[in-house]
């Protein structure tokens, strides 16, 4: 019984941490073989009691990436009060990966990381859509 | 005997009428800010110089965008290569679709077949000099911005995101963009296809096709 109760209280923090910031609807559209840029998309809900500040974005299979706004505007920090979210989404802001190191493929697995103002960096990983046929994601 | 006359020119002037009416109203309509937009133009594909005048009595969509672009280009040729797959071959026949880059420095026209040939084929990719897309930009009533950097740096260049759909005789008569749905883009492509029909069988009962 004693061991379970340490082995919960050493796991809660970890439960905490991964609770704090949600991270839903994550993909990456499959860019034509020719290109060197895709655009990855994901909602972030901060159910922490604090501000969530990003400052950056790195990605696996990209040279750079970073946070695009609306209409291609760079964004240097995204800011997600507490209790709210954040889109990046179809037609709206987007995380943008540059000088891809390789063509992606349908069903390809990419890992980014976001760079926190506090705290540890949050990791996702996206699948690659083919989004030719699909009406929607 | 007068009488008689008198009734057939009158039925006869309001069946022509009525007729003029009909074909008229086969067009859809289109909004007065569209009036006077568009125009003739000359770029480069990966096959030779290509003219909007070319395509003279097809329906036609046109997009200006760049290679380098991850979201809204993309996007916007899914949304053509889905309305067009969804045509029969012989509506297809009579439908073109133009992707113009508005970034030359980086995008040649045999680069950019190979991007548009990934959403579909019958895309045909197209750019110019500088010069040339600003007045582009002039007539469509677009914007772009591509900024002063070197072709190999990674820049993103801002620019308007219509797609215009362009009659028969090539003038712009609705707009969508990258998010319409593609059955509705493809409906449209059927209405003007049919009001292009209608005119062009009206043009040959009157002599006056060329």
């Amino acid at each position: 019984m004693k061991r379970w109760i340490l082995v919960v209280l050493c796991l809660l923090p970890v439960w905490v941490q991964a609770e704090e910031v949600e991270v839903r609807d994550a993909w990456v559209r499959l860019p034509p073989p020719v290109a060197d840029t895709a655009a990855a998309y994901l909602r972030l809900i901060n159910h922490g009691g604090r501000e969530l500040v990003l400052l950056g974005v790195r990605a696996n299979v990209a040279g750079e990436a970073m946070f695009h706004g609306p209409g291609m505007r760079p964004l240097g920090t995204v800011r997600i009060p507490a209790g709210g979210e954040y889109r990046f989404a179809p037609g709206a802001a987007h995380v943008m990966l540059m000088k891809l190191k390789q063509p992606l493929h349908a069903g390809d697995s990419v890992h980014l990381v976001l760079r926190r103002a506090k705290g540890k960096p949050i990791q996702v990983e996206l699948p690659v859509r083919d989004m030719r046929r699909l009406e929607r994601p | 005997m007068w009488r008689g006359a008198m009734w057939v020119v009158v039925m006869l002037a309001l069946s022509v009428g009525a007729l003029t009416c009909f074909i008229q109203h086969t067009e859809p309509d289109v909004p007065a800010y569209l009036r006077g937009m568009g125009g003739d133009f000359t770029l480069r594909s990966a096959h030779g110089p290509v003219s909007l005048h070319d395509f003279r009595g097809k329906v036609g969509l046109l997009y200006f965008g760049y290679t380098h672009c991850p979201d809204a280009c993309p996007m916007a040729l899914s949304v053509i290569a889905r309305a067009l797959r969804g045509m029969s071959a012989a509506q297809r026949d009579r439908v073109y679709a133009l992707f113009v880059s508005v970034d030359p420095k980086r995008d040649t026209p045999e680069h950019l077949q190979a991007y548009t040939a990934f959403f579909d084929r019958r895309i045909i990719g197209l750019t110019g000099t500088t010069r040339q897309l600003t007045a582009l930009a002039v007539k469509y009533r677009m914007d772009f911005e591509v900024p002063q950097a070197p072709a190999d740096a990674a820049y993103t260049v801002r620019h308007s995101r219509f797609i215009y759909l362009l009659d028969a005789e090539g003038r712009v008569v609705a707009l969508f963009d990258e998010k319409t749905p593609s059955a509705r883009l493809r409906r449209a492509l059927r209405r003007w296809l049919y009001a292009a029909s209608v005119r062009r069988m009206w043009k040959d009962t009157q002599g006056e096709r060329r």
